[in-house]
């Protein structure tokens, strides 16, 4: 029997696979990098990997790079990093000098400790990523890298029997290891995500977001909003406490309201915040949680009429917007509530003459026209029914109206009659203001595609909207919208069924979902469950630090020190029991891998006669000895593969380990060939046995 | 430094105390220490900048990487104590070496789950490291340097291992019931008046030529492959050892009272020197040391007599 000797204890150096492995780790792990770090340091990034992997596979074809060339390397990249890090600041120079860093240490590969600073470099850039990046693609990515990471650890300290046992199986073997510790880990992750209390920042950072896509501008001069039709970015989701959306006519979002006009721009006035909404909540109100997108702006989106006070972090502005304290440069989730019905309580209108503000001049016609109804002695409501009616007589509907230009407005009421939503608020609250009632243009979203599948309302850009409010004494504010006056089917049906004929509409994506859904209906359902599996992912997972609260004391109650510890500790100690219960199970049947050889050859010659099986107890000699009586085209192959498992097996001899297997796998390769006329059926299988 | 030698002291006495000397041991929870490793640490680090990362950024998809660093931190002192836990160690015969050699001492190694990487020493000396298959016992030898000749104790050996991650290092000390014999380091020089009379002690070995041959006796352990009468064996005579007659009848004698000039263990190993040489040439020769002898014979049963007498004069028996 050999004996392991003692080795003199080297310095732990990294034998080729391990390299190999490391590397490979580092290309998976940079590449959703490729998009955020300069372009040269990705071009010599992949050199590098690529010419090491090289020399690590095929030595000799690579010879090694002379050391003033590494330096040369080195310090250019260095320079290169510290320029671009001047040029970005930020996460993106983060990025360049970890890749940087990494792939410059792959130079110096050799000792262990070399190898476990590219793991823990590795580390940090997966988290980084995730900073540009987090959607569920990204996440499942994620994964895969944190298993190739832990499966080089894991051969770094697999040990050097490597060599003899080929790159395959020690990467199979690795790789399901590092799989099995991630899964056993999954558990004690959850948990501890869920209770992780979410701090705010330590210190203030700033994300650079490329141009984040906003919705509305906070002021509009027609025209503005017809490019808007054209983007299907989400702005936002709501969901209702009831499951249940309001219908279509009522879905009003107000974003902002412009009070001030200066004859061609309406712009946002200087409206008071708000610190708690006078009304109290009644029997009907509507609560919903509302997740915007990232827009770069204050604006949030209130369902009309907003009631009651929003969640924390969302200010109320007097017109019944809702505004966020900074500019949105992520996600936020916020609660508010709304009546379906404005209550007036009697409260006199402040600053009336901001509301009632027109140039002097300009636009003559429209003057003489208001005129003329005011001569008539027309009441506030009549005076809007007589312009309405206009709207639906004469005026039509179009995303694509033409220019306007001196008297836009004259221009609009009684030449071109054609227009947006934009066009016609902008009409209609000139006009009223002419007639001395006092109004306002709201900025919002009309409408949004409710999601059956996980029960929330989407509303895209192209939902954008633009109606009037005025004031009416003894009712208040009250909503007048122009456009259902001209087009009642813009306010009832979904923006995108209505104008998908339209060329202008979505026409920079001819491709979209949206103009493939209408012909194609499971292509429409497919497209709206994966939208619910991302508004899931958007709402439990990337901002679950605005659930977590709530969800917390949903499940277990108040939350005190104590019970956050059981919560923590109870399932982290059963997880962790099972798993050393699993690691430490005796396994009284587990073969060796050497006997597993002998085991499958067992059971494909039993496929083929029932007799040819290993009895239970016989030896492995016994049993080649037996085959070779009864497969006489096979004794050569079968002495040669007895040979091999007794020196394996008993000398210990591991050079052989190699062979072995691959005799076995060549044996039983040959045996399947094997016809039942080859098998000597003349002996008593049987018999031979004893 | 002086308070260190102490802490060190007290803990290795500790360890002794706390584990009788035996034969086999089983690793089990009590014998099993783990800690983390320095890389281990650096990883901790990394994780806590994560965490800082994630908190700043409020980025969960931050905050699930390092709470999964986190957990695989925990799961993998779990693996570690594993890969250690059960392995069952058993002491076996060392063979004898001379003062100043490498004495290998063995052990089998035997667990009924797949071990990885087990590191097995002696404090500063070189390590085995091995990997154990199911249900399959394994022998090593791990070195360790004799300096002084008698009976040498095993010292504590340190089994460790850092499979899986290498983010903990789980470790265990063994005391065994199990001792080297270590010779007399042999020193070259001294003289032996018999030899010098005969001629120069170099040319002994022409005096040991086939033409002394005396007759057979059985074969018994210990004796040079080169003496037994392969012939006779290959006749089916059984194993038997050829027997050379001495020179000229006059014996060799090593003798304690020799060198009176020298110190004991000088003369001791001049005496070690002496045996391992003439044993070499199959001369016959005796020792006598004060208190007991050993009569001439020649044969490796003869020379390991010899030896042992000398390596435990004046000590234990």
């Amino acid at each position: 029997m050999s004996v392991l000797k003692g080795v003199s204890q080297k310095s732990a150096s990294l034998d080729t696979p391990v390299k190999t492995a490391l590397i490979v780790m580092l290309l998976v792990i940079c590449v959703p990098q490729l998009v955020i770090i300069p372009l040269w340091l990705a071009i010599i990034a992949g050199c590098i990997l690529a010419w090491i992997l090289l020399s690590l596979i095929r030595p000799e074809r690579c010879p090694n790079m002379p050391r003033w060339g590494r330096g040369v390397l080195v310090a250019g990249v260095i320079l290169g990093v510290l320029m671009s890090a001047v040029a970005a600041q930020g996460l993106g120079g983060l990025s360049t000098l970890l890749v940087a860093a990494a792939v410059l240490k792959t130079l110096e590969l050799k000792t262990r400790r070399d190898g476990w600073v590219l793991v823990l470099v590795a580390c940090f850039i997966a988290a980084v990523g995730f900073l540009f990046n987090q959607s569920m693609l990204a996440a499942l990515y994620g994964l895969i890298s944190l298993v190739v990471i832990f499966t080089a650890l894991i051969m770094m300290h697999q040990g050097d029997q490597n060599g003899s046992l080929g790159f395959r199986i020690v990467i199979k073997s690795a790789g399901s290891k590092s799989a099995v510790i991630l899964l056993q880990s999954m558990p004690l992750m959850l948990i501890l995500f869920l209770i992780f209390p979410r701090i705010s920042p330590l210190w203030s950072v700033q994300l650079q977001h490329s141009a984040a896509k906003t919705g509305l501008s906070d002021s509009m001069s027609p025209g503005d909003i017809s490019q808007l039709a054209r983007s299907d970015d989400v702005a936002f989701r709501v969901s209702f406490s009831t499951d249940r959306p309001p219908p279509p006519a009522a879905r009003y979002w107000r974003a902002m309201t412009y009070s001030v006009f200066d004859g061609r721009r309406w712009s946002m006035g200087k409206d008071t915040l708000i610190r708690t909404a006078g009304n109290t909540l009644q029997q009907g109100d509507i609560e919903y949680q509302v997740i915007a997108e990232p827009s770069a702006h204050v604006w949030l989106f209130a369902l009309d009429y907003s009631v009651g006070a929003p969640s924390q972090g969302v200010l109320s502005v007097s017109d019944g917007s809702y505004r966020a304290g900074s500019p949105l440069l992520e996600r936020i989730n916020y609660h508010a509530y709304a009546e379906v019905t404005r209550r007036y309580n009697g409260e006199p209108l402040n600053e009336r003459s901001r509301y009632l503000f027109v140039p002097e001049t300009g636009n003559p016609k429209s003057r003489a026209l208001v005129n003329q109804w005011r001569k008539k002695g027309m009441t506030s409501e009549e005076i809007i029914d007589a312009l309405f009616m206009r709207f639906n007589q004469h005026f039509y509907y179009t995303l694509s109206p033409q220019r306007l230009t001196d008297d836009r407005i004259d221009q609009f009421l009684f030449s071109t009659q054609e227009g947006f939503c934009e066009h016609f608020a902008n009409a209609t609250a000139y006009t009223l203001r002419l007639a001395g009632i006092p109004t306002r243009i709201v900025a919002g979203y009309l409408g949004g595609e409710w999601n059956p599948y996980e029960k929330y309302l989407l509303v895209r850009q192209y939902e954008a909207h633009a109606w009037v409010e005025a004031w009416v004494e003894g009712k208040g504010w009250i909503r007048l919208d122009p456009t259902a006056a001209v087009a009642p089917e813009r306010v009832t049906q979904p923006f995108d069924l209505l104008f998908a004929d339209a060329p202008e509409f979505m026409a920079d994506s001819p491709l979209s979902a949206i103009n493939l859904q209408h012909n194609l209906t499971w292509l429409s359902a497919g497209r709206l469950r994966y939208e619910a599996l991302n508004y899931s992912w958007h709402r439990w997972v990337l901002g679950y630090h605005q659930e977590q609260n709530s969800l917390l004391e949903e499940w277990f109650g108040r939350l005190n020190f104590i019970k956050m510890l059981l919560l923590l500790f109870i399932p982290v100690g059963c997880v962790l029991a099972l798993v050393i219960w699993w690691l430490l199970r005796a396994r009284p049947h587990s073969v060796s891998p050497l006997d597993k050889a002998a085991v499958t050859m067992s059971d494909t010659l039993g496929r083929l006669a029932p007799a040819l099986q290993r009895v239970h107890g016989e030896t492995i000699s016994q049993y080649s000895r037996r085959l070779k009586e009864v497969l006489p085209g096979l004794r050569e192959e079968l002495e040669e593969w007895h040979t091999l498992y007794q020196r394996v097996r008993y000398a210990q001899i591991l050079s052989d380990e190699a062979v072995y297997y691959k005799s076995s796998r060549q044996l039983v390769y040959k045996i399947k060939r094997l016809e039942k006329h080859d098998i000597d059926t003349d002996m008593d299988v049987r018999r031979s046995v004893r | 430094m002086l308070k260190q030698g102490i802490v060190r002291e007290w803990i290795k006495s500790w360890l002794v105390n706390r584990y009788p000397p035996e034969q086999t041991i089983k690793l089990t929870q009590s014998r099993i220490y783990i800690l983390p490793t320095l890389a281990g640490m650096a990883y901790s680090v990394v994780a806590m900048l994560v965490l800082l990362l994630s908190i700043n950024y409020q980025n969960n998809l931050a905050y699930a990487v390092c709470f999964t660093l986190l957990s695989v931190f925990i799961t993998a002192i779990l693996h570690t104590y594993a890969n250690l836990s059960g392995v069952k160690i058993t002491a076996l015969l060392v063979e004898p070496v001379f003062a100043g050699d490498v004495a290998h001492f063995r052990y089998q190694l035997y667990s009924a789950r797949e071990i990885h990487q087990l590191t097995l020493c002696f404090k500063n000396h070189p390590t085995v490291t091995v990997d154990l298959q199911v249900n399959n016992p394994v022998k090593i030898e791990i070195p360790f340097l004799c300096g002084k000749r008698g009976w040498q104790h095993t010292e504590l050996v340190e089994i460790r291992t850092l499979y899986p991650l290498g983010l903990f290092r789980a470790w265990s000390w063994l005391r065994f019931e199990q001792r080297a014999l270590v010779y007399p380091k042999p020193i070259c020089g001294g003289e032996i008046e018999a030899l010098n009379s005969g001629g120069d002690p170099h040319s002994a070995q022409g005096r040991k030529g086939d033409d002394d041959f005396h007759g057979f006796t059985r074969y018994h352990s210990g004796v040079s492959k080169n003496r037994i009468a392969w012939k006779s064996f290959a006749k089916g005579q059984g194993l038997h050892v050829k027997e050379y007659q001495g020179q000229s009848g006059e014996d060799i004698w090593l003798d304690w009272n020799a060198w009176p000039a020298l110190e004991v263990e000088e003369r001791l190993s001049r005496l070690c020197y002496w045996s391992k040489t003439l044993s070499q040439r199959h001369v016959l020769y005796g020792l006598r040391l004060p208190g007991c002898e050993i009569l001439p014979a020649t044969g490796d049963a003869h020379k390991v007599k010899v030896l042992r007498l000398l390596a435990l004069h004046g000590g234990e028996a």
